[in-house]
Order: C-alpha cells, then structure tokens, then sequence
C-alpha cells in the first residue's frame, strides 16, 4: 500500500493539482478579506467578533460552492492520470491488488482536499493578521473547516466512484455541480439533513442556521454514506473489465 | 462556408455520447425545478415582501431564479468549454485535427460556435422552463413576455464574454484541471466582483449577475463590455491557437 501511494504521489509531481488545491482557498480568502474591509462597519459595528466576521465571508462562498466543485476536480483529476493515458489497463496488469490502488488514489484525493482546507484555515489566519484583526483565534476558525472536511466525505466518495467509473469528465463534473448548486436552496430549509450536498456547508456555517439541530447526527450520517459509497464503489473496481 | 459548416458537424459528433447533451437539458430543469419548489413554497411570504410591493409575480421569479441560474449556467458553461478542448488533448487528436486542409483559426471558431450553440440552448430550455413554472404557480397576471425576452437576450450578451475567456483558458492549457479551476474560482467569486460596478465591467465572471432586467441597474454598459470582451478573447484565442505548436 506504501509503495502504491509513493507512486500515486510521484504521478502528481509535475502537475499543476498541488497549485490548483493551494490556490483555489487563497483566492477566496483574499476576497472574504476585500469584503470584510469594504462593509466593515456594517459586519462588525454592532461588537460582532472580527475573527468570526472573517471566517464567514471567507466561508460563505467557498464552502457552498468552490469545494464542491473542487473535490469534482480533484477526483476527475485523479481517474483522468489513467484516462488520458488509456493505462488502466497496463497499471492494472500489474501484480498489485486492485483494492490497494483504489484505497491509495482515493486517500490521495482526500489528503489533496484537506491540504485545500489547511491552506484556507492558514489563509484566513494569515489574512487576519495582515490586517491586523485583534484577539484569540476562535476555535471555530480553526475548527470548522475541518469539520466541513469530514461531513464532505460521502461527497468525496461519490464523486471518486463516478470519476472511476465514467472515463469521460463531463459526468463527474456534472454530478458535482448539479448536486452541489441545490445544496445552497436546501441548506435554508428543514429537509437539510436528507440532503447530503448539504452537511459541508451546515458544518462550516452551521451555527448562522437556526436549523442547526442535529450537527452530531451529519458525521454518523457522513460516515455511514462514506462507508457505503466506498464498499459498493470497491466491489466495482475490483470486478470491472479493462478494455 | 461549407468546410465550417462541416467542422461544427464534426465537433458536434465528437461529444454526441458525451454528458454534455443531457446537462444542456437537465441543469436548466433543475434549477426550474427549485424555483418552482421556492414559489411553490415561499409564494405568499416573496409576494408580501415590502421590497417585493411593485414587482409582479414574474418579477418576482426571475429575481428568484436569477440568483440560482447566474451560478448554474457560467459553472456548466465552464464544463463545456474545457471539455471540447480536453477531448482533443485526451485522444491525441490535435495532429490529426489540425492537419486537415482547414484554417486554424476556423477550427477554434468552430470549437466556439459549439460551445455557444449549447449555451443557447440551455439558455432558451431556461426561458421555457421559467415560464413553465410561472403557469404552474398559476400567477394572477398573464405571461410578462417582455421580460422574459429580455432576460434571455440579456443573458446571451452576458454569457459570451465568459466563452470566449474561457475557450481561451482552454485552448492555451492543456491541463483541464486548470482550466476549469480558473472558471469555477472566478464563477464563485462572481458575487463578490459584481458589488463594484468598475469590476463586474471588467471581469467576465461578473457579467452574468447584470443578465436580470432591473430598471433600477445600468445593465446595459456592463452587458456591453460583456461583447466587447467576448469579442477581444475570441480575437485573442484564435491569434493564441494559430500561433500555437501542437507536438
């Protein structure tokens, strides 16, 4: 399995992924920051933490709808070193177990999305002290992206288990962004909890939803997807001709 | 005329078993469909809104179903741009493309023509479904045609500038990943472009949030910058192509 991930990680040495996952929250960190200053008496006139006002006008974006079409990306990037090259077939010929491969690519792709996610807690304490936001650190700045991470796990799995199974991008990406647009209209309503795409963004931002109610029940219901998704994309892999 | 005609028909068959064909149908259906779940459920309450007090109903759902489509359609429209590209780097097919007796410069336009052909199509799927929603809601006033019109042609000016970027970004990097990333970045920050009047003119991303008929915004400069960038990055793209080595 170690061998697999050393390759799995040699493959991703010259491309521009490393960049895309690093860039990508920086970018919206630096527009939360833009728009915080802009309107900084309304978001803070009334004694509101300066910190939390960071966090959510970085956040509100990001979580809604950049990470989900990223994690579309960085799973379609994954199948598609194979792909594009047509060397599933060789790659599988190869005398290692199947499982192995496909648990390595898919922690690789989960390890990517949480360097995102590192990247933009840095990003935002970096912001934060650059313009010279006063205070301790709420936990919540810390803490929450990562919680997003771990309620995005079913979604990571899915959109890994398409990008597998369809050569082409299109389905994937497709998935990813049709399923994640919703999420914004449904995250406001009481249904959320039905509504997978949801649980990253009641994560992050939970505690500005009334609805909130029952954040311990998403990381039962993540894992449990996660689990699932992961088991019945395993048995397709596993089984699956290449031609 | 014959020999573009003849590379669009090529393009086309190129993503004929693709997704493409059924996102052009299902993205304009889902975001109708929410809107209409919204109205369905929200009716009343949007109606009763002091903000809402001169709007008539169909107002009222475009404005609803704006602030779903400005995101759906730039982030598919990114999807196609990138994969019509991507689909040559994947099979190796640039040679072959490009050493066919035809005009590089015609083979970009094509790629591009495609890209805003399917664009039109979501776009006028869109106006049917928007006004399909509105009979289902069984709204008091009759169908506000004008503003419907108004709103797709708004949004084909808008949109072109973004196919033009991004058909750009594609052509020039071969890495899909990267462009698309650009696309879905800039797509996700377009909120926050579009507060400045200054940047929503001069970022593309922006102009898709200017596509709804409001008397109370100048849609029509930014939209204009919307052609004029559109018509600069297609320039700019097919110049790039030209120029470009394919190994």
């Amino acid at each position: 399995m170690k061998d697999i991930m050393e390759i799995e990680v040699l493959k991703l040495k010259h491309s521009k992924i490393l960049w895309i996952v690093t860039l990508a929250p920086l970018f919206m960190v630096i527009q939360g920051t833009t728009n915080l200053l802009r309107y900084y008496d309304l978001f803070t006139g009334q004694g509101q933490n300066v910190w939390e006002q960071l966090y959510t006008q970085s956040m509100i974006l990001y979580v809604s709808v950049l990470l989900p079409v990223l994690i579309s990306v960085v799973m379609t990037f994954l199948a598609r070193l194979e792909n594009a090259n047509q060397s599933w077939k060789q790659y599988l010929s190869l005398p290692v177990e199947r499982g192995k491969i496909y648990g390595a690519k898919f922690i690789l792709g989960c390890g990517l999305i949480l360097l995102n996610i590192l990247v933009l807690i840095l990003g935002l304490v970096g912001a934060g002290k650059i313009i010279g936001v006063s205070g301790a650190i709420p936990l919540k700045v810390l803490l929450q992206p990562v919680a997003a991470f771990v309620a995005a796990m079913p979604i990571m799995a899915l959109l890994y288990v398409l990008s597998l199974k369809f050569a082409h991008i299109v389905m994937p990406l497709g998935v990813g962004i049709g399923l994640s647009l919703p999420a914004m209209v449904v995250a406001n309503t009481k249904y959320w909890l039905i509504y997978p795409w949801t649980y990253p963004i009641m994560a992050a931002l939970g505690s500005d939803f009334d609805v909130f109610s029952k954040g311990s029940l998403v990381y039962l219901i993540s894992l449990i997807l996660l689990v699932l998704i992961f088991a019945l994309g395993y048995l397709e892999f596993i089984r699956r001709d290449i031609v | 005329m014959k020999e573009f005609y003849l590379l669009l028909r090529g393009e086309l068959l190129k993503v004929k078993r693709t997704f493409i064909f059924p996102l052009v149908f299902l993205t304009p259906l889902l975001a109708g469909g929410l809107s209409l779940i919204n109205l369905y459920l929200r009716y009343d309450y949007l109606k009763g809104l002091e903000a809402n007090a001169d709007l008539n109903s169909w107002q009222i759902l475009l404005i609803q179903h704006h602030f779903l489509w400005f995101l759906f359609l730039p982030l598919v429209v990114t999807v196609f741009a990138s994969t019509i590209f991507y689909l040559e780097y994947k099979s190796n097919s640039w040679k072959n493309t490009l050493s066919l007796p035809v005009a590089k410069s015609k083979v970009y336009l094509a790629k591009w023509l495609l890209v805003y052909m399917l664009s039109l199509a979501m776009i006028g799927i869109n106006g049917t479904v928007i006004v399909l929603v509105g009979k289902f809601l069984s709204f008091p006033e009759t169908t506000d045609w004008p503003l419907i019109f108004q709103y797709t042609l708004n949004q084909l000016m808008a949109i072109s500038s973004l196919i033009s970027f991004q058909c750009f970004f594609s052509a020039l990097i071969k890495n899909t990943g990267i462009s698309l990333t650009i696309g879905f970045v800039g797509v996700a920050s377009s909120l926050f472009f579009a507060q400045s009047k200054r940047l929503a003119e001069l970022i593309p991303y922006a102009h898709m949030l200017y596509a709804l008929p409001d008397p109370t915004i100048d849609n029509g400069t930014v939209l204009s910058y919307g052609l004029l960038f559109a018509l600069f990055f297609l320039l700019s793209g097919i110049i790039c192509f030209t120029k470009k080595e394919i190994a």
